[in-house]
């Protein structure tokens, strides 16, 4: 076996222009398939970075009555199922937040765990410096300032040896860094981790109030703030250990009626990538479905370069035809040859291999970057070779030696010896049994399989396109977005609205600025506010199915609780009606008004007017419409801001329908309300200036930064810019762009590669055939008859593989047709554009040694022999 | 119009090969007449193959000038030269040059596509080619299935399908048998009593000797031409 690695090692360094192609072409194929596998590998199989993973399980709590209804737990209930559970070695208590870091002169905004003491110990890994949270650090209200970071968090702060024990401002306070997490822990997540975890003791002050969960106090047993999760005992699994669980929560029922009424408990493992109240099994299936699509588009690639190494080893193994012939000649047995051809397969496939192993660690890591930017929260990616790595990109090589080898090196094995040592070196000898059918199937195989992937990138990209050209319904040309969070600072809810009126005050008289307007959530940005709203004066119970608006059907809609001249900065004027007064807006005694969308009012009132009807939020459990609404955060109606649920609120305006996010599966549906009855703490603030030239962006953007500095100097603020800008920052826009990204690479690969294939088979089939090409000469053919057989021939190729593709691309366009942006899985422009491309090239690349054929010289043509 | 059918004045052929230069034929004067059957003899690396390409339009002289049927050749274009080879040249190789995926009837047909001939025109005129060199029943056979002989007899029928002006014959028996080298010349011979004009390279006297006139190259000059006698 080695004496074949060494013969193939120097069949392959006496053509070093073959290896060099053969290496790279495989080197793509392995490279994308290692990439991906890297990142599927991380997505989906990688083992979570706690301990021991199928031992830990979060509980549920579920509402027998209402069995897709799930909730969290509250501290009292998650110290009763510590107490009194059978099944578990220990559980823990933790909830996300969103805090402000102070980093420097800024605050940013990270993700921040709130846990119980036990949470590491529970998930099995400890802090590598420093120390957990202490017992008492977690009782509510104790307010211990003590933080741990995260080993990503510390490497962002230069990895200074100094750092625990240091002082941190988070939320305009200062907490002591008492540890810092070993490198690649992510908490109970795979891939996303957050930055910071605090204890449960300082839960009340950091916790967010964008959503109704939070607003209860932490020790108030009617809170369900806190997710739960345990470590089962050895031997037991969730299905044996849930019936101890249900019979606890039944217990717990019993002796607290009114707070776990119809509450029993549920066990399911961790979801990879979601922390939440309810099981979500969708998330991985997306997830699954994602890998799998990845994998195979970069499957399609390595075939396709293996197909184009099968042919140039074809094309290589006939030249060496007499080689082989004189090997059977003088004994050698077939699968000795064999032998000989897989070891020369195999070691190309190994260099390709180690190619594209380094190009794939520098291209995933490249990837999560880029994805990195875009999120909101760390991306924990272990990047760099790891024996799985290796492992994947030897499987592949295997794979690739035994898809392009075996069947040049069967083909081969199998010659005539006595024509093989007579015949012309690579000349047809005989004639092809399907003379109609292409020359060469395995490039007809490459371009549709090329095409498919290319009219797949089309897709992606044809959505993007359209993703990056999304119309709002705004006039924000000229708008800059100021985002700030003055409760991060620590400031009190009146504070903070005395304060936003301040800033917005001083906002509206900058020099240049046409209006100013404050407002809870931004169209497109990270968190999107959702509320049930309908007719006042009704309210069906939870079994009552109401079917249309006049009997009490709620409706899901948008919310944004803005200022008096929102609609005017947004460029969105009503349609009816009013806008906000500056007292409704910033009176919270001011009377329930709100100005819904056209379509609410269409909705709510479909057979007349909405404007000076009235309107309720729908309780929590109230029967809703299907659609509208956002995919943020949902508030229920008991709660959020002054308006109650009893409250009833007059419709004052109708505005025109907006879009909020590039998903949103139906425009529109939204509610407005003045921005002192719907309080945020995370405001935003949109400033129009009469003109605002590309030039002039920065002094603008200086211009409102100083002005908050001059409000308050310690006022946070957590982004500045333009709208154009806030767009291109969405995270959805991000996915859509990376998707068409991640498919025109691979569409653009497996293009380069059919088109090396094309090239390199008429390239040879040209220098096959010199001595018929001057026969034909010689008999009288003029070059352009040459050419045209050269090309005639490749038509025939190029439509075989085009139709073919185009098969193939329908059930691709079938297949990826969900994650499309609003773009059909048969689009025209797609269907008509990459085929075009795709024969363009190739015809292109057939026309060079077309036209090489027709400089043939007869005479040396002749002289081949 | 003159009964001069090939007229050489002065060609001659210089080769050039890392800036050497090989005098393939030198200053080569020859006049050949319709139905005349002419052999070019000569030691290897004389120059007759040189020769015999320029007289079929192959290649181009380094000077001098070359009048075919009364028209003056040497500096006409590629697809010019490709029209008269197709029309007034035929062409029989020493390795018969048949193409390989193709069958026997479709080789001597090849020439006739080129010219654009009608389908009908090109079954009849292929169909007597090979008749007339008594292969009709192997038109649809594959050149790899005929012997040597018979492969160079298919060679014979596609030079004459287009019934050329000139016959161009490469040593056309360099890779027979003396059997079928003799019946190849015998065959060659009924073509020229049929009033073909054959211009034949060869270096065997025994065959030479089936030509009316004999030019002996050497060096690239012709330094002898001796009539045939009779036969």
């Amino acid at each position: 076996m080695f004496s074949d690695f060494k013969f193939a090692w120097r069949t392959l360094a006496k053509t070093p222009g073959f290896t060099a192609a053969a290496v790279t072409v495989l080197a793509l194929g392995i490279g994308a398939n290692t990439a991906v596998f890297s990142l599927v590998h991380a997505m989906l199989f990688a083992p979570p970075s706690y301990t021991q993973p199928a031992q830990i399980v979060q509980v549920y709590s579920q509402d027998t009555k209402n069995p897709k209804s799930y909730r969290g737990f509250s501290y009292p209930t998650y110290q009763d199922i510590r107490g009194k559970n059978s099944v578990f070695t220990a559980a823990m208590a933790f909830n996300l937040a969103m805090v402000g870091v102070g980093e420097k002169d800024n605050t940013r905004r990270v993700f921040a765990t709130i846990a119980s003491s036990n949470y590491f110990s529970v998930l099995g890994v400890l802090p590598a410096q420093g120390r957990s949270f202490l017992p008492e650090e977690e009782t509510p209200d104790r307010n211990t300032p003590v933080v741990i970071v995260s080993h990503s968090f510390w490497k962002k702060h230069g990895s200074d040896p100094a750092f625990l024990g240091s002082q941190l401002t988070v939320n305009g306070r200062l907490y002591t860094v008492v540890g810092i997490m070993p490198e690649g822990f992510t908490g109970t997540m795979n891939l996303f981790s957050c930055e910071v975890w605090l204890p449960l003791g300082v839960y009340n002050q950091v916790a967010d109030n964008f959503a109704s969960d939070n607003r209860n106090a932490l020790g108030d047993r009617t809170g369900t703030q806190l997710l739960v999760i345990g470590r089962l005992k050895p031997g037991l699994t969730p299905a044996t250990a849930e019936p101890a669980m249900k019979t606890l929560a039944a217990n717990l029922e019993q002796q607290f009626p009114v707070e776990q009424k119809n509450q029993t408990f549920q066990l399911a493992h961790l979801s990879r990538f979601g922390t939440s109240d309810a099981p979500h099994a969708d998330d991985e299936g997306e997830m699954a479905m994602l890998g799998t699509l990845l994998l195979g588009m970069a499957g399609v690639v390595l075939l396709v370069a293996c197909l184009n190494l099968a042919n140039m080893l074809l094309a290589r193994g006939t030249a060496r035809r007499k080689e082989i012939a004189v090997r059977l000649a003088l004994g050698a047995s077939r699968w000795r040859i064999l032998r000989q051809l897989l070891s020369e397969g195999f070691l190309l496939s190994l260099m390709g291999g180690a190619v594209g192993f380094i190009a794939a660690l520098w291209s995933a890591d490249l990837l999560v970057a880029s994805l990195g930017r875009h999120m909101p929260i760390d991306m924990v990616f272990q990047g760099g070779p790891q024996p799985v790595l290796f492992a994947a990109t030897f499987g592949f090589c295997v794979f690739g030696t035994i898809a392009f080898g075996l069947l040049p090196a069967l083909k081969l094995s199998r010659g005539d010896v006595l024509a093989d040592l007579k015949e012309h070196a690579g000349e047809d000898t005989g004639r092809r049994r399907w003379r109609w059918l292409p020359r060469y199937p395995l490039v007809v195989a490459q371009i549709a399989l090329s095409l498919a992937l290319l009219t797949a990138a089309t897709l992606f990209i044809r959505g993007a396109g359209k993703a990056a050209m999304v119309d709002t319904g705004l006039k924000t040309e000229r708008d800059f977005i100021l985002e700030v969070d003055a409760t991060l600072g620590g400031r009190t809810e009146a504070q903070s609205r005395i304060l936003y009126s301040t800033l917005e005050s001083r906002l509206t008289v900058l020099p240049g600025v046409q209006s100013a307007s404050i407002a809870s959530t931004v169209p497109f940005g990270m968190i999107t506010l959702d509320r049930r709203v309908q007719r006042a004066g009704r309210r069906p119970g939870p079994d009552e199915k109401p079917a249309t608006a006049a009997e009490g059907l709620a409706f899901n809609a948008y919310y944004n609780s803005v200022g008096a001249d929102y609609f005017r900065t947004v460029g969105l004027p009503l349609l009816r009606g009013r806008d906000f007064t500056a007292v409704e807006a910033t009176s919270e005694k001011a009377p329930a008004v709100a100005i819904i969308d056209e379509a609410l009012a269409k909705k709510l009132w479909p057979e007349g007017n909405a404007l000076g009807q009235r309107i309720q939020f729908a309780k929590a459990n109230a029967p809703v419409a299907k659609g509208g609404g956002t995919k943020g955060v949902s508030m229920s109606s008991d709660d959020a801001g002054a308006v109650k649920t009893d409250d009833t609120i007059e419709i004052i305006g109708i505005a025109p329908v907006v879009r909020t996010d590039l998903f949103q599966k139906e425009n529109g549906s939204a509610i407005y309300f003045p921005f002192a009855q719907g309080f945020q703490g995370n405001v935003f603030f949109h400033v129009k200036f009469a003109s605002l030239a590309p030039a002039q962006e920065a002094a603008a953007a200086e211009q409102i930064r100083r002005t908050v500095r001059e409000v308050d100097a310690t006022l946070p603020i957590l982004s500045l810019r333009t709208f154009a800008q806030h767009l291109d920052a969405n995270v959805d826009l991000w996915l859509v762009r990376a998707g068409a990204a991640l498919f025109s690479v691979f569409g653009g690969l497996a293009l380069g590669l059919a088109v090396v294939g094309v090239y390199g088979v008429k390239a040879y089939a040209v220098a096959r055939r010199t001595r018929e090409i001057g026969i034909r000469m010689a008999l009288g053919a003029e070059p352009s008859a040459v050419l045209w057989m050269i090309l005639r021939e490749a038509a025939l190729m190029l439509t075989s593989g085009i139709v073919l593709g185009l098969l193939l691309a329908l059930a691709t366009g079938k297949l990826v047709s969900g994650l499309l942006y609003e773009v059909g899985a048969l689009d025209p422009v797609a269907f008509t554009v990459a085929p075009l491309v795709l024969a363009a090239a190739a015809f292109l690349a057939c026309y060079l040694p077309a036209r090489r054929a027709t400089k043939i010289s007869p005479v040396m043509a002749l002289r081949t022999e | 119009m003159s009964d001069s059918l090939i007229k050489l004045e002065g060609v001659t052929k210089v080769f050039l090969t890392d800036e050497v230069e090989t005098h393939a034929l030198s200053g080569i004067h020859m006049d050949i007449k319709k139905g005349e059957y002419v052999s070019i003899a000569g030691p290897s690396g004389c120059g007759k193959s040189t020769l015999l390409s320029i007289l079929g339009l192959l290649d181009s002289p380094t000077e001098g000038s070359y009048i075919l049927n009364d028209r003056p050749v040497q500096g006409l274009s590629l697809p010019e030269r490709a029209r008269i080879r197709n029309r007034e040249i035929g062409f029989i190789f020493q390795s018969f040059n048949l193409i390989g995926d193709l069958t026997v009837y479709e080789n001597v047909e090849l020439p006739l596509t080129y010219r654009g001939m009608p389908a009908a025109e090109r079954k009849a005129a292929a169909t007597e080619a090979l008749e007339k060199v008594g292969m009709g029943h192997r038109a649809k056979h594959l050149p790899s299935q005929l012997s040597g002989g018979q492969q160079q007899r298919v060679a014979v029928a596609r030079a004459l399908a287009g019934k050329p002006a000139v016959l161009l014959a490469d040593e056309p028996t360099g890779n027979l048998d003396s059997k079928n080298g003799d019946s190849v010349m015998q065959l060659l011979a009924e073509l020229h009593k049929g009033g073909a004009t054959i211009v034949m390279v060869t270096h065997d006297t025994r065959f030479a000797r089936h030509a009316d006139r004999t030019i002996h190259i050497f060096d690239g000059r012709v330094v002898q031409e001796q009539v045939e006698q009779a036969h």
